[in-house]
């Protein structure tokens, strides 16, 4: 659909574009769940609130928009654990790059904010292959369920970097993979360059997932399929020129994090993407994301399975 | 049912009263070229009794046994009067003089003194294309859609959205017909353009409401526009040069005063201007976006009483971009291809009968390659139909028609294949959906007395939807349970109905009169669209076991009245329309979902309404002419499954719409005119509250077409000049001056579009502004955007003909 955005700018070189006030109706605010579980890692839950569209929000906005009152369960089919309320300033500087790994924001994000989210220290809730997790919030007299499986890992077939011929030196990370039979396989990728800048920093503190990172196995069921992605953090990487962003580069170690989801967990990131993608896009629909959250819910509670690799790109 | 058989009776009862008549008959053209004339009024002088040629040129006027001194006119032409002892049956051809050709003493006419109020005709707009080409023209390209939207209850969504709504209709439920066969997508370029090359056009009829039953399958209006014929007299030429495009139409005598071709031609040259600027090392070496069309109509009278006609269309918009860094090239190409057959006969005078065979094909497709991935999607609707229409006119005051009407539809909504090296992706079989459309009609138009005429028709429409077919059926989560398989010819689905038509004009006095009018139809094809404006990409479908059929119904009132001795004509209408099985995407559709999948699993069916009052008031006559429309509407729609069941704005419900079209001929070399739009702005679905998740801003979107855009409103100006018809040459001997007809006609066109520069809005997107966890202690914000297209775009087009 993008093509037909270039096509109509093509068509009119003197488009403009203007801020504008738009009079809305008053939104009422729902809770965000940002939740995951992974094996080996103990779950976290992030609770906030949504906002109206033209609020302003300052550091202090959105840290008191986390929510800190709630009580949070998780239940493996046996056993129920209440998860504690642990903030960021509180947590040992080694833990801040894992935190700021679940939550997808970068560890210096995280010492200018003070995120509370709820997890547990304990080892025997720690996520396990094969297993489901019900989650149960309570919240100003509330209740939001979840559920969400670790499904079993399904590993890539292949990991490569492939230069291209015409970019000498830059190119993408290509895979392959041995489908399972059956329907409803799906997976997100997500990578991370671990090798550093010339001042010592690592060039991408966290993984990062591309755009469409979600796929599953309508298309290729039980077939062996190949496929490649961009750098997802070259977009941001100052050093890299324009005409290369989007490419690895030769001398690059990249870590893949391949993992394995269930239908929900696919279906929210699917939606997410398409969001992302269509902002703004006179030819989109508008999209709501669907959550697993009940009771109107935002947000996922999601079980991961992954798989990760690492490629030296030459 | 009983008043309209009662009615029937009624009709039919008159031939029983007759005393000895007889006819005379014939057809109208134009004498420059033999181009047949529409709507030409054939009179007997001084009296109300007449009749108009039909869409082939076509008279008959039955009288009493008589001298009578019959009127042929036609607007800019010079009007004929002959004398005829009608005590036999007449057969009589006429060739009308232009008005620019013709000796001062013969009168001539602008215009029909009173059809607009003596017609039964209510909602029925017809445009002059020589008009037309006066008017201001975005970038200098004369478009007869563009001038539809000008006209009260026809409306576009905004620049840069194809097709047109009419009266709160969407744009599937206007039946398009370029010669009597269907075109799916009349735009190039997204509605900035039409496929209606004006070189190529003859005339253009749009009826929004009291449909008559000779026309259905479509729930809001029908669009008719007749190619020219072509010059059957002599070789000419003509065309044009514009700043986007240029138009070449030649056109002459197969056979002189018995049959003609003419060729008309039209390419957009954006493409061919901006590639010597696109360096060689730029990695988007080989992008282009062009646009052409291809008109082509032959005629042949083969014997006094028959015609045949030949027609086609070819157009193509084609766009292409690559990206050779990433190695990227992706094409797009989509059109229409359109031809028709037609034999016209007239058995004796009275009866007429016209016999088509059309066919119509749109194709859409996508094609991507990068690295050995590809990709290709095709979308494509074949009508294969025919026609067979019978008018019969017993006297002057009387006009049945009857016909059957046959379609053959194979659509294929959005197949995809796609393959990497020697892999095969499984996207499932090609989607074809099959079935057969039929139709009977039967309408009679009387003047019951001096002040009633009624037209009232019953149409009667039956459809199959036929094997071979694969219907995936799915489970709760959206993956495939089973598969039904559909042998060839299997009836799967039938669908029927009785189309019941009605309009009537009551007489107040010469200059007013009041109408009613009554239509309900059934329409089979649907036009779905995952976008919030009308795209190429919309996918086309039939009716089947799962999609039933649209079906509506509208009713209308109007008083028209002339004011001014006929110098100004003027209407005010009402309406209601109710709409039916309305189809949408479903709320969240992806579009990948629609791989592997029936289109209609994706649907959701609604109904819609609308409601809404029309104003217009015309000039017709002299140098100053031109015409104001407003319109007040609403147009809701209800579903299910969107906004919990309760009603929601249509995204083309406008409340306002005002249209001012002005033109003055200053003097024969010159013509000022001018174009005024205001209309609401759209209705759109916006977020209304946003979170975080991984770091995204999600946004959460509200209640559907809950926010307006700002109005639309736009003001053009054109100067026309044109040169003049002779020259003066000395004569060597007599020494005097002799005046010489030019053999080369030039024009020149100067648009200015937007001429106070107005940004009207085009679509709205929100940016998020600032970053909450830089650590700057900056804001972060949400900020509503506003994409508008064209500001102030003054062009030049040069026309010529010889």
């Amino acid at each position: 659909m993008k093509y037909i955005v270039y096509l109509i700018l093509f068509s009119s070189l003197t488009s403009c574009i203007q801020d504008i006030t738009l009079d809305l109706p008053p939104y009422e605010t729902k809770i965000v769940v940002e939740g995951r579980i992974e094996p080996g890692i103990p779950p976290f839950v992030l609770l906030s609130n949504s906002l109206d569209l033209f609020a302003s929000t300052s550091v202090n906005d959105l840290q008191n928009n986390f929510i800190t009152n709630a009580q949070v369960f998780v239940n493996n089919g046996v056993d129920t654990v209440q998860l504690d309320l642990i903030c960021t300033d509180s947590l040992p500087p080694q833990f801040i790059p894992i935190v700021a790994e679940l939550l997808g924001y970068s560890p210096s994000e995280l010492q200018n904010i003070n995120i509370c989210a709820y997890s547990t220290f304990d080892p025997n809730w720690f996520g396990v292959v094969g297993m489901t997790y019900n989650l149960e919030i309570y919240h100003e007299g509330e209740i939001y369920t979840s559920t969400t499986s670790i499904l079993n890992p399904i590993p890539l077939d292949s990991l490569y970097f492939l230069e291209r011929d015409n970019v000498p030196g830059f190119g993408y990370m290509h895979a392959t993979l041995n489908d399972p039979p059956g329907l409803g396989n799906a997976y997100r990728w997500e990578t991370r360059r671990t090798n550093h800048y010339s001042d010592g920093t690592e060039k991408d503190p966290v993984l990062i997932a591309p755009f469409n990172s979600s796929f599953d196995d309508q298309f290729f069921d039980g077939l062996n399929f190949g496929w490649y992605y961009d750098n997802p953090g070259s977009y941001d990487d100052s050093t890299m020129a324009d005409n290369v962003k989007g490419f690895y580069q030769v001398g690059d170690t990249v870590v893949v994090k391949w993992s394995t989801i269930d239908h929900p967990v696919f279906e929210f990131l699917r939606y997410e993407d398409a969001q992302i993608a269509n902002g703004g896009s006179p030819f989109a629909s508008p999209i709501n994301i669907p959550s697993n959250i009940s009771n109107n819910g935002l947000g996922l509670w999601a079980g991961f399975s992954p798989y990760f690799d690492t490629v030296i790109c030459q | 049912m009983r008043l309209l058989l009662a009615l029937i009776l009624l009709v039919f009862a008159t031939f029983g009263f007759s005393q000895e008549k007889f006819t005379i008959s014939g057809t109208l053209s134009d004498k420059s070229n033999g181009e047949s004339l529409i709507g030409a009024t054939v009179k007997v002088s001084g009296e109300s009794t007449g009749t108009v040629t039909n869409t082939y040129g076509f008279y008959s006027l039955t009288l009493p046994k008589g001298k009578y001194t019959i009127e042929f006119s036609f607007v800019g032409y010079a009007t004929i009067k002959e004398e005829f002892d009608l005590s036999k049956n007449i057969v009589h051809d006429l060739e009308l003089p232009l008005q620019t050709e013709v000796m001062k003493e013969i009168e001539v006419r602008a215009e029909a003194e009173d059809g607009n109020v003596k017609d039964a005709n209510i909602g029925q707009i017809s445009l002059e294309i020589e008009k037309i080409k006066t008017l201001p023209a975005f970038l200098g390209e004369v478009d007869v859609v563009k001038t539809l939207q000008l006209l009260p209850g026809v409306s576009s969504t905004n620049e840069g959205s194809q097709g047109f709504y009419v009266r709160g209709g969407g744009p599937d439920q206007n039946m398009v017909l370029l010669d009597e066969a269907v075109v799916y997508n009349a735009s190039h370029l997204f509605g900035f353009f039409s496929v209606f090359n004006a070189d190529a056009v003859k005339n253009v009829n749009l009826i929004k409401g009291g449909v008559p039953a000779k026309f259905g399958g479509r729930l809001s209006s029908v669009l008719e526009v007749n190619m020219n014929e072509g010059n059957n007299k002599r070789w000419s030429v003509k065309g044009g040069l514009g700043l986007i495009s240029s138009r070449l139409t030649v056109e002459g005598p197969l056979k002189k005063d018995k049959g003609s071709i003419i060729l008309s031609g039209r390419r957009t040259y954006i493409d061919l201007l901006i590639t010597p600027f696109i360096p060689k090392d730029s990695p988007f070496k080989g992008s282009s976006y062009f646009f052409y069309d291809l008109n082509l109509k032959m005629n042949y009278r083969v014997s006094p009483k028959d015609k045949i006609y030949v027609s086609g269309y070819y157009g193509k918009d084609v766009f292409r971009f690559v990206d050779s860094d990433a190695g990227f090239d992706v094409k797009m190409p989509w059109g229409n291809g359109i031809g028709a057959f037609r034999w016209n006969h007239s058995f004796n005078g009275k009866l007429f009968m016209n016999m088509s065979a059309t066919y119509s094909n749109y194709e859409f497709s996508f094609q991507s390659e990068q690295d050995g991935f590809n990709i290709t999607l095709l979308s494509r609707n074949q009508d294969i139909g025919g026609k067979l229409d019978f008018t019969y006119i017993p006297n002057f005051r009387h006009r049945i028609e009857a016909g059957a009407h046959y379609t053959y539809h194979i659509f294929q909504p959005q197949n995809v294949s796609a393959n990497q090296d020697t892999i095969e992706f499984d996207t499932g079989e090609i989607q074809k959906y099959l079935s057969h459309e039929v139709a009977f009609y039967l309408q009679d138009e009387i003047d019951i007395t001096e002040w009633f005429r009624m037209n009232i028709g019953l149409r009667y429409s039956m459809y199959f939807f036929t094997g071979r077919f694969n219907r995936y059926v799915k489970d709760g989560v959206g993956f495939q349970d089973s598969v039904i398989n559909y042998a060839p010819n299997e009836l799967i689905k039938f669908y029927h109905g009785l189309e019941p038509r009605l309009s009537a004009r009551f007489l107040v006095n010469k200059w007013s009169s009041f109408k009613v009018g009554f239509n309900y139809n059934y329409q089979y094809v649907h036009l779905a669209s995952l976008s919030s404006v009308s795209l190429p990409t919309d996918t086309w479908f039939l009716s089947t076991d799962k999609a039933p059929p649209q079906k509506g119904w509208q009713a209308s009132l109007g008083y028209f009245f002339n004011f001014w001795k006929n110098n100004f004509e003027a209407s005010v209408e009402v309406y209601y329309k109710d709409m039916r099985n309305l189809v949408e995407y479903r709320p969240g559709t992806l579009p990948e979902d629609n791989l592997e999948d029936n289109v209609d699993n994706l649907l959701v069916f609604g109904r819609g309404y609308s409601v809404g009052a029309e104003f217009f008031i015309k000039k017709v006559k002299g140098k100053f002419t031109g015409w104001i429309g407003y319109t007040l509407a609403w147009t809701n729609r209800i579903f299910d499954e969107i906004n919990d069941g309760n009603p929601f704005p249509a995204r083309y419900d406008r409340r306002h719409d005002l249209s001012v079209v002005l033109s003055y001929q200053i003097t024969p070399q010159w013509n000022v005119s001018t174009t005024f739009i205001y209309a609401t702005g759209n209705t759109m679905t916006m977020p209304e509250g946003w979170y975080l998740h991984e770091g995204n801003v999600l946004y959460e979107y509200g209640d559907y077409n809950q926010t307006r855009m700002d109005p639309y409103h736009r003001w053009d100006v054109a100067v026309t000049w044109f040169d003049k018809p002779f020259r003066f040459k000395k004569n060597k001997k007599t020494g005097e001056k002799e005046k010489i007809k030019r053999k080369l006609r030039n024009s020149v066109t100067l648009s200015v579009y937007n001429i106070y520069n107005r940004a009207n809005p085009y679509f709205l997107y929100f940016d998020s502004q600032g970053d909450p966890f830089s650590g700057d202690g900056g804001e972060f914000k949400i900020q509503a955007k506003q994409v508008s297209l064209f500001p102030i775009l003054p062009s030049i087009t040069w026309n010529f003909k010889f």
